[in-house]
């Protein structure tokens, strides 16, 4: 009996074995390496010479700084304008499913393809948005050109691109929700208002949770939108350096392995403190 | 609040699953909707709720004309099958839900709210979320919901379908015992004729969009308006058969009816009960039973009586007994007889 169990479980590792090999090659070893090389200084000593030369880079702060406004300001704004649009998409309306893929069309768009398009919507002079701003009398503005904007444009870009996932999970919690319970709402003289707040959005916040702590971490690791936007650099003055893009540069640009991994590794820092800070917050909500 | 229903036809594109309903409801009266599903039962009742728009007639409650006011501004109570609680809030909170949107301030509606929920007996679990409630509480907690605005109906749809056979005797009597205390003008849909019967002031029968009867539970058992209704009544259904009726008597069944049936000759579909057969030494009338059935003090005997599958409940009899007897008798006001055409029941006293 208890052999069997012993070779029961043995014929489980074989079977898990080719997933765990996979793992270990690709996600395990080069999140080692990685701590390893940014100990490492350029002529192979350990050192914390590259520890030193980042985190006294004001371009690294940079990086930090706009990394975390990016990150603070899109994941609200996109949640709860996704929360507003999902809530609209999922009442019966006329030509439903028209909108339904509108929102969801920019998820299985590349980022680089919409990128070009919103650069030239952000261009100034030609652009479709100074194009708005001027008709209502106001100057145009540098959205690209000039570095107070920079992460202005990488934030509505942000926003915009966050918005089809979003949507689309919170479309399909919105639609598993028993229809009996907007009707007694209904019966019980509430208000589409309080329909909408008080009867619908609790029975997904644990949907919403899930996307809050998703959102945050991913767009800890923005740097597609700033490519596609700056055409291959990070803004004017690097205006619109983030994190990923500070390691990307450091890797492929500047070939110092050692300090990209220091970038890697805060990076791996602040997304730990964060999943543990949700860990932490989703117990106290106790999954309500 | 009385209500009326005038007229109420509901359509879905070319299918009518409502023809022509009328139906007068009085004040504190609580009336069955009882039916097989697909009848236009729940249609019904959601049409007077408001939530479900309806295609020709009036509805009023009392004098007010309310068909064209939708489901909030109705002031009704609704109890939903799958109860339909908010899960987010705790007992009181959802029973405080409707005044709450009525602008009642919160302690008022606290008071008003906690009243209720004494007399549906949960006090005890006020603060507990719908989620760590059994079935029947939380079906207590959603007539609570329905009643604490004082609505001018109650409306439940087969509020007990989710419960099982111990718990739904119990509801049934708190529920007819919380509408009399309250004295809330009732309707309740249910497929299930034992509820329907045990708890209605009234029952309509509906099938297939049409109103088949309406009537005191016992008039429906006893003298229901056609063989439709008088299959669907009564548990196990009625024995229902066609037969020629010659000089007042059932065509080989004379020696198991005693007197004479007042009707001309003719071909008509005769009903006898199951329990309507009694035992009687005296009588001629013998069967060959196939089965039986022990119903703990009354037996159920099945038997071919011509040609006809029939049941037989012989009241408190033990199987002994039964064995030194075959020897049956029904009633003559115990036979239905109905219109062979038209399946009306016809009077023959």
């Amino acid at each position: 009996m208890n052999n069997k169990t012993i070779n029961g479980s043995r014929r489980a590792y074989y079977f898990i074995a080719p997933a765990l090999i996979l793992i270990t090659i690709f996600t395990i070893y080069p999140i080692f390496n990685a701590f390893y090389l940014s100990f490492q200084d350029p002529r192979g000593n350990l050192s914390l010479s590259s520890y030193e030369y980042v985190l006294t880079s004001s371009v690294f702060w940079k990086a930090v700084k706009n990394t975390l406004i990016y990150a603070v300001v899109v994941t609200p704004i996109s949640l709860s304008l996704s929360l507003v649009i999902s809530y609209m998409l999922s009442l019966k309306i006329k030509f439903q499913n028209t909108f339904q893929t509108m929102y969801f069309l920019p998820y299985v768009t590349s980022t680089i393809a919409i990128g070009s398009v919103f650069a030239m919507m952000y261009h100034t002079n030609y652009g479709v948005l100074n194009g708005i701003l001027t008709s209502f009398g106001l100057s145009p503005i540098g959205w690209l050109t000039d570095p107070k904007y920079s992460m202005l444009a990488v934030i509505i870009f942000g926003i915009w691109k966050s918005l089809a996932f979003n949507i689309l999970i919170m479309f399909t919690a919105l639609q598993g929700i028993d229809e009996n319970l907007e009707k007694a709402a209904l019966v019980d003289h509430a208000s589409s208002l309080t329909i909408f707040l008080k009867v619908k959005v609790p029975q997904i916040y644990p949907v919403v949770a899930y996307l809050l702590v998703i959102d945050l971490i991913y767009n800890f690791k923005v740097y597609e939108e700033v490519v596609s936007l700056f055409k291959g650099n990070a803004g004017i003055d690097n205006s619109a350096m983030t994190m990923v893009y500070y390691i990307y540069q450091q890797f492929y640009t500047i070939h110092d392995f050692s300090l990209a991994a220091v970038g890697a590794v805060m990076l791996l820092i602040i997304v730990g403190l964060l999943t543990i800070l949700n860990k932490f917050v989703s117990k106290r909500l106790g999954g309500n | 609040m009385n209500l009326t229903i005038k007229n109420v036809q509901k359509k879905y594109g070319d299918t009518e699953v409502i023809k022509n309903l009328d139906l007068e409801i009085e004040s504190g009266e609580l009336v069955s909707l009882l039916g097989p599903s697909g009848c236009g039962k729940s249609t019904t009742l959601f049409m007077i709720s408001g939530l479900e728009p309806i295609t020709s007639g009036q509805i009023f409650f009392g004098d007010e004309d309310v068909t064209n006011l939708s489901a909030d501004k109705r002031d009704i109570g609704l109890v939903f099958q799958n109860y339909a609680l908010y899960p987010h809030y705790t007992v009181l909170r959802n029973v405080m839900f409707p005044l709450l949107n009525k602008k009642i301030d919160k302690a008022t509606a606290e008071k008003q709210a906690m009243e209720v929920i004494r007399a549906v007996k949960l006090e005890d679990h006020a603060h507990k979320k719908p989620g760590e409630l059994s079935g029947g509480q939380q079906q207590r907690v959603a007539i609570a919901r329905a009643i604490v605005k004082k609505p001018k109906v109650l409306l439940l749809d087969e509020p007990l379908s989710n419960l099982d056979a111990e718990l739904k005797v119990k509801t049934i009597m708190e529920i007819r015992e919380i509408q009399k205390q309250f004295g809330i003008t009732t309707i309740f849909v249910t497929h299930d004729q034992q509820e329907a019967l045990a708890v209605s002031d009234r029952i309509v029968v509906l099938d297939r969009g049409v109103a088949q009867d309406v009537g005191k539970p016992n008039d429906l058992y006893r003298k229901p308006a056609n063989s439709y209704v008088a299959n669907f009544i009564g548990s196990p259904n009625i024995n229902l058969f066609e037969s020629e009726i010659i000089d007042g008597k059932i065509q080989g069944l004379e020696e198991l009816i005693d007197g004479q049936i007042k009707i001309e000759d003719g071909l008509y579909e005769i009903g006898i009960r199951p329990e309507a057969f009694y035992l009687d030494a005296n009588s001629k009338f013998t069967i060959d039973p196939t089965s039986r059935e022990i119903l703990g003090r009354d037996i159920l005997i099945y038997a071919k009586i011509k040609d006809v599958d029939m049941r037989l409940i012989i009241r408190n009899i033990s199987e002994n007994n039964l064995d030194e007897n075959n020897n049956f008798k029904v009633k003559l006001e115990d036979v239905l007889i109905f219109d062979k055409e038209t399946k009306m029941r016809i009077d023959h006293e």
